[in-house]
C-alpha cells in the first residue's frame, strides 16, 4: 500500500531544478518524513533533475517527470525523462577535492539509502529511496 | 547576475546570490573570474545568504578558487548556512578553501595573514 505524488515539469529549461527542490520537500513532507530526510532527498533530487537537464536533454527541451511513493518502511522518489540518458558510473567514490565533476552522483548515494538507475523503451529513470527513521547516510555531520 | 563587491582592505568581498544551482551557476562563475582576471584574486565569497547549491554551484565555487589561485590570490568561504556548510563539506571542499564565519579571519586567510 503506497500513496503516490506526482508532478511533471516541462520544457526541461535550467530554472525548473528550482521547482523539482520545492516540490520534493512539500511532498517528502506529506508523505511524513523528518525535516532532515527532506532536505537529503531534495539535494538528491535536483542532482539528478540537473543530469536529466545537462545529459538526458543537453539543456535543450523535453519533460522529466518525478514521483514520490509513500510506502509504510520508506520512501521511494523517481526521476524519469526520455533523453539520451547518461550511463551510471559503475562505482561512486568521493571526488576529489579538486575534481570539478563527480560531485553530483556523490551527492545523491550520501543523501539516499539506495540510489538505482533503469532503463525501460527508451525512458531513463533514476530511483531513490530513503528508509523512514534510518540514518539515510553515512555522512554524520550537518544536515544537507 | 549582478554581484556586489566591496573592498576591506587587500581583499574583495564578493556577495552571492540566495540560491548557486544550474540556473545561475555559470553566471555567478564567469562573473567572479572576470573580476579576477581584471586583477582582483584575494576574493571572499560570502555564502550569508546562499540558502541552497548544488553540485553545479560547487563546481563555479571550485573554478573560482582556481582562477584566483592561478593568479597568486586566494578565496576564503564565509559565513555558509547549516545546509550548505554539509554539503561543502560531504564534497571535501573544506579540504582546499577556508570556511569562517568571521569576515575579518576571512579576509586574514585570502591576504596571507592569518591560516584558518
Amino acid at each position: 500500500m503506497s500513496a503516490r505524488q506526482e508532478l511533471v515539469l516541462l520544457g526541461a529549461a535550467p530554472d525548473i531544478a528550482l521547482e523539482a527542490l520545492r516540490w520534493t520537500e512539500l511532498a517528502c513532507s506529506r508523505a511524513g518524513l523528518d525535516a532532515r530526510a527532506c532536505r537529503d532527498l531534495a539535494a538528491a533530487v535536483i542532482e539528478a533533475v540537473n543530469n536529466s537537464l545537462e545529459h538526458g536533454y543537453a539543456l535543450g527541451p523535453g519533460d522529466i517527470n518525478l514521483s514520490l511513493d509513500a510506502e509504510p518502511e520508506r520512501v521511494v522518489i523517481t526521476i524519469s525523462d526520455n533523453g539520451i540518458g547518461l550511463p551510471p558510473s559503475p562505482s561512486v567514490a568521493i571526488p576529489s577535492s579538486c575534481a570539478e565533476r563527480g560531485r553530483g552522483s556523490w551527492i545523491m548515494q550520501q543523501a539516499c539509502d539506495e540510489v538505482r538507475h533503469e532503463f525501460n523503451a527508451g525512458q531513463q529513470s533514476v530511483v531513490l529511496v530513503k528508509r523512514r527513521g534510518g540514518p539515510g547516510s553515512d555522512y554524520h555531520g550537518d544536515t544537507l | 547576475m549582478t554581484i556586489q563587491f566591496h573592498a576591506r582592505g587587500n581583499a574583495e568581498i564578493a556577495r552571492l546570490p540566495d540560491r548557486l544551482v544550474l540556473a545561475n551557476a555559470a553566471a555567478v562563475r564567469s562573473e567572479i573570474q572576470g573580476r579576477i582576471a581584471s586583477g582582483t584574486s584575494r576574493l571572499v565569497l560570502d555564502l550569508g545568504v546562499v540558502e541552497f547549491v548544488d553540485s553545479s554551484g560547487l563546481t563555479a565555487i571550485l573554478a573560482c578558487v582556481n582562477a584566483a589561485r592561478r593568479q597568486g590570490g586566494e578565496v576564503a568561504l564565509l559565513r555558509p548556512m547549516p545546509r550548505v556548510r554539509a554539503l561543502i563539506e560531504l564534497t571535501r571542499l573544506d579540504d582546499i578553501v577556508a570556511i569562517t564565519d568571521d569576515e575579518a579571519t576571512a579576509v586574514a586567510c585570502v591576504t596571507g595573514r592569518v591560516a584558518a
